[in-house]
């Protein structure tokens, strides 16, 4: 699946990309082609969270989107404003992982596609948060997050929305940005940006992709490497292994209010479903001799797995969000590589992709 | 919650495997349980009596069964509770012989064990089950009949006789199906047109029949009681309304076709009726051969129509209609001619099949009656009959048996006899299988009155030398080549589904086997029923019949409509999927997983929503649902967790 897009180079001046872009952003707010726009800000020094802009000043001075801090998956936000079809355009400024969280939310019918604008931006990794806030504005010795080090996807997928794509990755000293245009963009938008007057970059996408490849095939190593690693600390006896890994869990169920793709109102586990009788958890506890309190971590993390691994992002928000320090990234990714290979299935490539829950092969199933 | 549980010995096939005094000891002291006792047969009179007198003397408001399969006596122990006035929901089987005595018959410690387990985990369910009530559906008392041969005419009498409305839609212009096709039936050899043109006149004029002849189902909606029907009625381009029958049109018509009644034998007109004693009695124009349609000039049957009903410009009409049931007897077709090459079928004109030769030996139809053969109108002084024709060949057609062959061939060769008694019929079988009321005295006269020699075995290969018919065989008993010069050949090609059935299915969401033919609810015991309610099954839709199995399945599925149509409403099993809208987030997902299209998403609301007929409890939705929103009523996930926690 690949799809044909229109290049153009944003110059990059004196004053940087950040400006550079966010001229572009504003403009689209400006000249009413799109009516909202939701874009990563700064609040304080070194805390980034998310803005709704609708003045296109706000845009243009507020918006950050370059900071490397993904304080939360923004595809959960994009979905909470656009829980129902807008009446005007809305657009939401995402970074590659958060692009493929919304494509798996517009599934499963949680967020609209309709009358939004998804501008994706290359991302070459995140910092935490914390360490974020802490150095910043001292803020380049930090090394990026360990989902971000083998991130597959720096770049957003160009089949998930009929938006644009921002890309930096493999051009020369960040002298220019490439906006690549889905060919099912907005007329309208595209109209207003080719107003603009940007050249032709297809010269510049042929310079990205080429890094690109450079890049996927370093980080497909590093994946590789990572699982091995994890793989080697982590599995210690399938079931046995898992729960011991999960040990300190205090239930807080932050790893799934962390997670884009979880998406339930309010968690089962927190409903009546898990709630035992005395009488129960005493006869419990006898049979066994004595029970572990809380006693559902490992079904509560099996069911989690169960949910969402198919649809499972890789952004590691899950283990950002654990106050116990649980390497719930590793585990996680290790389950979604094998589920999503055996269900042949690519989470946030295309809305078109049908949820492997929902369609039924044959041989789905089979050993292989 | 105060349970009482009662296990059941089922004589020694739980009782002889499973320590039930060990059970009654270790249960005794469980929480919540208020009552145990034991009973040799729970099922029998006496036994029912004590579960009764324990609902009432000792207050019970919640009832274990442990004895044999829910789907044994599931519903006759809730009418045991419910008698004794307690909610028939609130009484549950645990099964313990299906799957506990039974299989663990060698480990009887184990067996007590898991016996015990399985108790405990239906005490748990019980004790969380609500009381429910039947959910309520009306009922449309009118019932929708495709297909018209012998089991489409037989069921739409029996229902339209018992005072209700029967919408009746054969695909051909006429009805009868094959069965107008033949000429003598086995074993009586009375006339089939005879004994069949009654019937189709009553069909015709019957009160409380509406019968659309050329024309299809286009689309079905709805469930048992109310279905929605589309029907394409095609275009005939004759109104049947003004049409008095009179067949001048018929007679004019300068244009011939091959008839397909008469399977090609003989031809008919472009505008035509297709035998005389066709119902209903009225011309179609075949608009691929038609002058008129074919070259834009013609016109012939419309200057001499005396009434002026031939109407070219109609036009396919679509007509709707409701239904509560729907009886489906779409009847079969035969084997084709391409796929059995071997048998020189399609390529030697002599080699014909069964229907073929019904058709010559029809005092109606291409010869009057008269046994002669395709090629040259000669009589054949020799005619083989293969039997098994692409039945019972699991390489190249199909293994079951076409069940109707054997007796046919055995028919068509005594009136071959009997119609030219100088010559001789051989037929090669592979067995000779008559099971049926005078069936195999029918056989037997033939070998022994008519002279007709059977031999046991397949051929090889048929083929044309000199004018004959050449027949290269084995007969197995005497283990000797055979070689017969023949000089007409008729096959016993085998029975498959009527072409399009497959379709119909789909529209219909019922089922078919691997061959097409329509799959029962069960075997044995429901082989009327589709496994969707509302929708039956009768004739060779299902499987190979003769003429009295039909009749016989039709007058059955039309049993089980009038059943249905016995009261204006019918009960549904309330145990059932609900959506807890306040969970709810409306992801869809349980929509695609529900095999009976019982989900629709409210799209205002964003909330999945269940349409309670529908649904049929299966539980999909609520292992498909992430939040928990759905609750299969009486088998909630906090119960099933109970039930796994008292047995792990």
């Amino acid at each position: 699946m690949t799809v044909i897009m229109n290049n153009l180079v944003i110059p990059v001046g004196e004053e940087g990309r950040t400006r550079a872009l966010n001229e572009v952003l504003g403009k689209l707010l400006e000249l009413g082609v799109v009516d909202a726009m939701m874009v990563p800000t700064m609040v304080t020094p070194g805390v980034i969270t998310y803005l709704l802009a609708r003045d296109p000043e706000f845009a243009r001075s507020k918006a950050e989107p370059f900071a490397p801090v993904m304080p939360v998956n923004g595809a959960s936000f994009v979905a909470k404003v656009v829980s129902k079809k807008p009446k005007g355009k809305v657009c939401a400024l995402l970074k590659p992982c958060e692009v493929r969280a919304l494509t798996e939310l517009v599934k499963l019918k949680q967020a609209e596609a309709d009358n939004l604008l998804v501008i994706g931006i290359d991302c070459l990794g995140t910092v935490a948060r914390g360490e974020y806030e802490k150095a910043y504005p001292d803020v380049d010795r930090l090394s990026v997050r360990e989902a971000c080090k083998v991130c597959l996807n720096p770049d957003p997928p160009d089949t998930a929305f009929a938006g644009i794509n921002i890309g930096y990755i493999g051009l020369d000293d960040g002298r220019c940005l490439l906006a690549s245009l889905s060919p099912d963009l907005d007329d309208r938008i595209r109209g207003v940006i080719e107003e603009l007057g940007f050249e032709k970059g297809d010269g510049l996408a042929d310079q990205r992709q080429a890094a690109l490849a450079v890049l996927k095939e370093e980080r497909g190593n590093s994946y590789e490497e990572f699982l091995r690693k994890t793989h080697a600390e982590q599995d210690d006896g399938g079931v046995c292994g898992i729960a011991k890994l999960l040990a300190a869990c205090v239930g807080c169920r932050n790893c799934r209010v962390a997670c884009p793709v979880c998406y339930c109102r309010e968690c089962i586990f927190d409903g009546d479903v898990f709630e035992y009788e005395t009488r129960q958890l005493l006869e419990r506890a006898e049979k066994k001799g004595g029970l572990k309190i809380p006693g559902e971590t490992l079904l509560y993390h099996l069911t989690r797995m169960n949910h969402m691994s198919l649809s499972c992002v890789a952004c590691g928000m899950c283990e950002e969000a654990c106050p116990v320090d649980i390497r719930l990234f590793p585990l996680f990714a290790r389950i979604a590589r094998r589920t999503q290979g055996i269900m042949e299935y690519t989470p946030g490539r295309s809305p078109e992709d049908p949820l492997p829950f929902t369609t039924f092969r044959e041989d789905e199933l089979e050993p292989r | 919650m105060r349970i009482g549980v009662f296990i059941c010995h089922c004589g020694l096939n739980i009782g002889g495997v499973v320590d039930i005094p060990e059970i009654l000891q270790t249960l005794a002291g469980y929480d919540g349980l208020e009552y145990v006792t034991d009973y040799r047969y729970m099922c029998s009179d006496p036994g029912q009596q004590v579960i009764k007198d324990a609902i009432r003397d000792k207050g019970l408001t919640g009832v274990v069964i442990a004895a044999c399969s829910p789907a044994m006596h599931e519903s006759t122990f809730r009418r045991t509770a419910e008698a004794a006035g307690l909610n028939p929901f609130r009484c549950e089987i645990a099964n313990i012989r299906e799957q506990c005595s039974w299989p663990h018959r060698d480990e009887p410690r184990r067996a007590t064990q898991k016996a015990l387990e399985i108790i405990r985990a239906s005490m748990e369910k019980v004790r969380q089950n609500e009381e429910l009530s039947p959910v309520s559906i009306p009922v449309t008392r009118q019932a929708l009949v495709i297909g018209c041969g012998i089991a489409g005419m037989q069921a739409a009498l029996d229902i339209a006789d018992a005072g209700y409305k029967v919408t009746v839609v054969e695909r051909l212009p006429y009805i009868g199906g094959h069965m107008a096709q033949l000429s003598e039936t086995f074993p009586t050899l009375d006339c089939s047109q005879c004994i069949l043109t009654p019937k189709a006149s009553e069909v015709g004029s019957h009160p409380n029949i509406d019968l659309f002849t050329n024309s299809e189902v286009h689309a079905i909606s709805g469930y048992v009681g109310n279905f929605n029907v589309t029907i394409r009625k095609k275009a005939s381009y004759v109104n049947w309304d003004i049409c008095n029958g009179c067949g001048l049109c018929m007679e004019k018509c300068p244009e011939k076709t091959e008839s397909h009644f008469e399977l090609g034998l003989a031809t008919t007109k472009a505008i035509s009726i297709a035998f005389p004693q066709a119902v209903p009695n009225r011309p179609v124009i075949n608009a691929e051969v038609c002058r008129h349609f074919t070259k834009g000039k013609c016109g012939v049957c419309e200057k001499v129509c005396p009434v002026g009903a031939i109407d070219f410009e109609q036009e396919d009409t679509f007509i709707h209609r409701e239904a509560g049931a729907i009886i489906v007897a779409t009847g079969y077709d035969l084997h084709p001619k391409s796929k059995v090459g071997e048998y020189g079928y399609g390529v030697v004109k002599d080699v014909i099949d069964g229907l073929e030769f019904e058709r010559l030996n029809s005092a109606s139809g291409p010869t009057q009656g008269e046994i002669r053969r395709p090629s040259d109108g000669k009589i054949p002084k020799e005619v083989v009959f293969i039997q098994c024709v692409g039945s019972r060949d699991q390489e190249d057609g199909y293994p079951y048996c076409s069940k109707i062959c054997c007796m046919y061939t055995a028919k068509h060769a005594r009136l071959y006899k009997h119609k030219v008694p100088d010559g001789q019929p051989y037929v090669f079988y592979m067995d000779i299988r008559a099971g049926g009321k005078g069936y195999e005295e029918f056989v037997q006269r033939a070998t022994e009155e008519d002279g007709v020699l059977y031999l046991r075995g397949r051929v090889s290969r048929v083929f044309e030398e000199n004018g004959k018919i050449v027949v290269f065989g084995v007969d197995t008993l005497s283990n000797k080549k055979v070689e017969i010069h023949g000089d007409m050949v008729v096959l016993a090609t085998a029975i498959i589904p009527s072409h399009g059935q497959t379709d119909l299915a789909r529209l219909l969401k019922i089922s078919t086997d691997e061959w097409g033919f329509l799959s029962e609810a069960h075997p044995k015991l429901r082989p009327v029923e589709s496994l969707t309610r509302g929708i039956y099954i009768a004739g060779c839709a299902q499987a190979p019949k003769d003429i009295p199995d039909s009749v016989t399945q039709a007058s059955s599925a039309a049993a089980k409509v009038l059943a249905l149509f016995s009261s204006d409403t019918l009960s549904h099993t309330p145990e059932i999927a609900v959506v807890d809208e306040e969970l709810c987030r409306g992801c869809g997902v349980c929509i695609e997983v529900c095999a009976y299209d019982a989900r629709t998403l409210d799209i205002r609301r964003r909330v999945a929503v269940v349409n309670e007929v529908l649904c049929e409890g299966c539980g999909a939705c609520q292992v498909a649902c992430p939040s928990g929103a759905t609750y299969q009523r009486n088998m909630g996930l906090a119960q099933v967790m109970s039930m796994i926690d008292a047995v792990i």
